[in-house]
């Protein structure tokens, strides 16, 4: 019975060891704080980026923050990223930290028109209606619509079978509309969800970098890639230890850049160093 | 023995063999000169071996270059051709020969009789070679640039075959005014190796190059010739006054050689009259300017680009397009230039002037007219080009202007930290991470698939049942087992009270008798029933059965005797015995009803 008693207090002492990993993410977070407060932008990037590290989840508040020091430093790219970031649903973003980052978002994206303006390199164009569409599309909300909509309409026609009766024509075109719904709403989120999937959103966070014909610094550099630009990732080398990924900016410019000069959007948080 | 006296018959030999070149070691050196050809034309090769030899012992002496050569050849190659060492063996002695020799290629280039021969030093003793006399016929080859001269148009004198051919399509121009230089080499047979040996020197010209085109064949003087393109350029003079471009030369093969003549070109200055003040002499040509903007309508701090496009015919690459007009209520930064010229026929090209601006005030903001003065050669006056003005509508507050940076990286205002939000400063970072969503992509894909895999289920059983379910028949059959158990269930409900008992089993059994004979038993009476059964080969044991239990239930129904709890029991079983075991329950009869 002591032996018992023993091992439940040892195991729910080492068990309590856990939360000590949120106290050394409260402290960076709070030397980000202070340094920022001090207007030591880099400092407070690395302090953020250490309490990113510490975390291992996402945070809009973390980002935000380490996305605002990196704009402050001149970071184009790491900010664009991070404030990207700020604004995933997986971070809970509350309502104020998603104007400021909307804010912030749009100061930094400014800036890196105005580089790439300034250097000739190709950064992508401005989030149109049809990109807010397309985003759209991804969301659960899309898919639980196409969802219901077949489901209706099998219990339709289903029900109508059953009652034995003669469908009225408005039943039957009602339960059509749904069946087209169901299948054009449903395809449009797949093929959302399918490009996600294989070519994920990245930022450019390397500074003006050179875009190439092939993977290798021996090729032939077509166009430059603004810091700030977003892109979507469509393959990479098959030999990770290359590092080189092809990327497409939006209205299909295509080229090769060295892998650590993107980050993905939706990656794990705290690898863009 | 005998092999005693073969060794020493080989050591005879030997020791014959080693002495007698000792014994030659006096003998002395000669030279020998050998030519390719004693008659030549200039620019003929001309290849000499000098062969110089010793007999006996020694070293062999180097050969010295040749005389007669100096004045009517050039010496365009040197090499050893190698050293040799022979015995020979004769008359009783041997002698041992030792040999060097070289080659020389020269090139002549001067006619005359030439008379050539080479010597050598044997310790202190000059050894001549004999002396080959050449002679070389034709003109003397122009070693050195004549005086230039105005050249243009084909050439109209046949000159051998092969020469080369430069000249200019005009002899005067302007200052910054195109001028086409084209080189060829006119051939009569197809010659492999022509190289150009001195490029033409364009000293006071900007130069590009043209295509050079496909070989013709032309007729000179009444001979045909091959006339292949050496070179095609366009020529931009930098400065007024007679200018000079070098004569070329080319090669032919290894062996001979051909200089085009200096070309001089007349350069006018730019004429005075007309000429706009501050006017740019690289303004040359036939120009034309467009002016766009990336959008119609900005708000107020959003750049965009104002573009200057001068395009024509000319050296493009160096238009200056004088200062730039000054715009209120903007912020311009220096342009970013970029030039693309077109090399066909002629030079032309496009220069574009990309101008990121940033209005700083709301209304209608005009990025006004660009005007370019040109001198037009082809006209020889004075022109104007002009962009037309852009009108757009600024939407916004205004901003406080400021002096704009040429470099929009080191513009203060952009690395201002204005407009950014500030930091959120929390005391502890929240940790509650928004929950995942249960309808992931997994599950929503294997949901949208089963929808349809559900609905196509569902039809094909709905097929199935249609085709293989049960007909009518079986259905009826169904129904009146389904009858049947009602009835029995009703008896057997009123066993103990007896109320509508007899009833329930009077209408089983009618229900079981029509049941077996089908349709035709449906409303015949009881006697004709009776027979119909008879005649369905129902077992007469049970007919009578049935008969009897049916004027049972009809003496218990109309004379009001419910009988006892027992006998309405035994009724039951009767009943049931019929329903389940008599031949009366079997259907066969189906069919034939």
């Amino acid at each position: 019975m002591r032996t018992l008693v023993f091992g439940i207090v040892m195991s729910a002492t080492l068990l309590a060891a856990a939360p000590a990993r949120a106290d050394a993410v409260d402290d960076a977070f709070a030397l980000g704080n202070a340094a920022a407060s001090r207007g030591e932008w880099g400092a407070a990037a690395s302090a953020y980026e250490r309490a990113v590290a510490l975390l291992g989840q996402p945070s809009s508040l973390l980002s935000f923050n380490l996305g605002t020091a990196y704009a402050h430093t001149d970071d184009l790219g790491r900010a664009t990223l991070h404030l990207r970031q700020a604004l995933d649903f997986r971070g809970n973003p509350t309502t104020e930290i998603a104007e400021a980052a909307r804010t912030n978002l749009a100061s930094v994206r400014r800036r890196a028109e105005l580089a790439a303006a300034t250097t000739g390199a190709l950064i992508d164009r401005p989030q149109t209606w049809w990109d807010l569409v397309v985003e759209t599309l991804e969301t659960p909300g899309v898919g639980w619509f196409a969802l219901m909509c077949g489901i209706a309409a099998v219990v339709l026609r289903v029900a109508l079978r059953l009652r034995r009766a003669g469908p009225s024509r408005a039943i039957a075109v009602a339960s059509w509309l749904l069946v087209a719904t169901w299948a054009v709403v449903g395809a449009l989120h797949a093929t959302a969800l399918r490009a996600d999937r294989t070519a994920p959103r990245a930022v450019a966070i390397g500074a003006s970098t050179d875009a190439r014909e092939g993977p290798g610094l021996h090729r032939t550099s077509t166009w430059s890639l603004a810091a700030g630009a977003e892109v979507r990732i469509t393959d990479r080398t098959p030999d990770r230890t290359s590092g080189w990924v092809h990327v497409r900016l939006a209205g299909g410019i295509e080229g090769w850049v060295p892998e650590a000069s993107v980050a993905e959007i939706e990656r794990p948080i705290g690898h863009t160093r | 023995m005998l092999r005693a006296q073969r060794r020493a018959f080989l050591i005879g030999a030997g020791l014959l063999a080693l002495g007698i070149p000792t014994r030659a070691r006096a003998a002395g050196v000669t030279a020998q000169l050998r030519v390719s050809g004693t008659e030549l034309r200039v620019g003929d090769e001309l290849v000499l071996e000098l062969e110089v030899t010793r007999e006996g012992g020694g070293g062999v002496p180097d050969p010295e270059l040749p005389t007669g050569l100096a004045q009517g050849f050039e010496i365009t190659s040197r090499t050893s051709s190698g050293s040799g060492l022979q015995f020979s063996f004769g008359g009783g002695r041997s002698a041992r020969t030792s040999s060097s020799s070289m080659s020389i290629a020269a090139i002549a280039i001067a006619p005359g009789k030439y008379e050539v021969a080479f010597s050598v030093d044997d310790a202190g003793t000059k050894v001549k070679s004999n002396v080959v006399e050449i002679v070389v016929e034709g003109a003397a080859a122009t070693s050195t640039d004549g005086p230039a001269i105005a050249k243009t148009g084909k050439p109209t004198e046949a000159r051998g075959d092969v020469f080369v051919w430069s000249a200019t399509d005009k002899a005067k121009a302007y200052v910054g005014e195109q001028i086409e230089y084209r080189l060829d080499v006119y051939e009569r047979a197809l010659l492999s190796s022509v190289s150009m040996r001195t490029p033409p020197s364009f000293a006071d010209f900007y130069t590009y190059d043209l295509p050079e085109g496909e070989s013709v064949i032309e007729e000179v003087a009444g001979v045909a010739y091959r006339v292949r393109p050496g070179m095609r350029r366009a020529l931009f003079p930098h400065k007024a006054g007679t200018l000079t471009i070098g004569s070329p030369e080319i090669t032919i093969g290894r062996r001979r050689r051909d200089r085009g003549t200096a070309l001089a070109i007349e350069v006018l200055p730019l004429p005075a009259e007309g000429q706009p003040p501050a006017f740019s002499p690289n303004n040359v040509g036939q120009f034309t300017v467009s002016t766009k903007a990336d959008r119609t309508a900005v708000d107020v701090g959003q750049p965009f680009t104002w573009t200057v496009e001068i395009a024509g015919d000319g050296n493009v690459a160096i238009v200056d397009p004088g200062p730039w007009p000054e715009v209120a209520g903007v912020r311009r930064y220096e342009p970013k230039v970029e030039s693309q010229m077109r090399s066909e026929n002629r030079v032309s090209g496009k220069r574009t002037y990309s101008f990121l601006v940033i209005p700083e005030t709301p209304g209608r903001l005009t990025m006004p007219a660009v005007v370019l003065d040109y001198f037009d050669p082809a006209a020889r006056k004075y022109a104007k080009a002009r962009g037309e003005a852009i009108e757009l509508e600024v939407k916004g507050t205004a901003i406080e202007p400021t002096a704009a940076p040429a470099d929009p990286s080191t513009d203060p205002d952009l690395d201002a930290d204005d407009g950014l939000a500030p930091i959120i400063d929390a005391p502890t970072l929240p940790r509650d991470p928004a929950p995942t969503p249960w309808l992931t992509p997994t599950r929503w894909g294997w949901g949208m698939a089963t929808l349809p895999t559900v609905a196509a289920t569902a039809w094909a059983g709905a097929a199935l049942w249609r085709k293989y379910g049960p007909d009518d028949a079986a259905r009826r059959r169904t129904e009146d087992k389904r009858r049947r158990r009602e009835r029995l269930d009703t008896a057997r409900d009123a066993v103990e009270t007896g109320e509508g008992f007899y009833a329930a089993i009077a209408t089983l059994l009618h229900d079981l008798a029509v049941g077996r004979v089908g349709s035709q038993g449906v409303g015949l009476p009881r006697p004709q029933l009776v027979r119909l059964l008879e005649s369905c080969g129902t077992p007469h044991a049970e007919l009578r059965k049935l008969e009897s239990m049916l004027d049972r239930c009809d003496a218990a129904r109309f004379a009001a005797q419910r009988g006892t709890i027992d006998e309405r029991r035994d009724m039951l079983e009767d009943a049931l015995a019929l329903v389940e075991r008599s031949s009366l329950s079997r259907d066969d009869s189906r069919g034939a009803g």
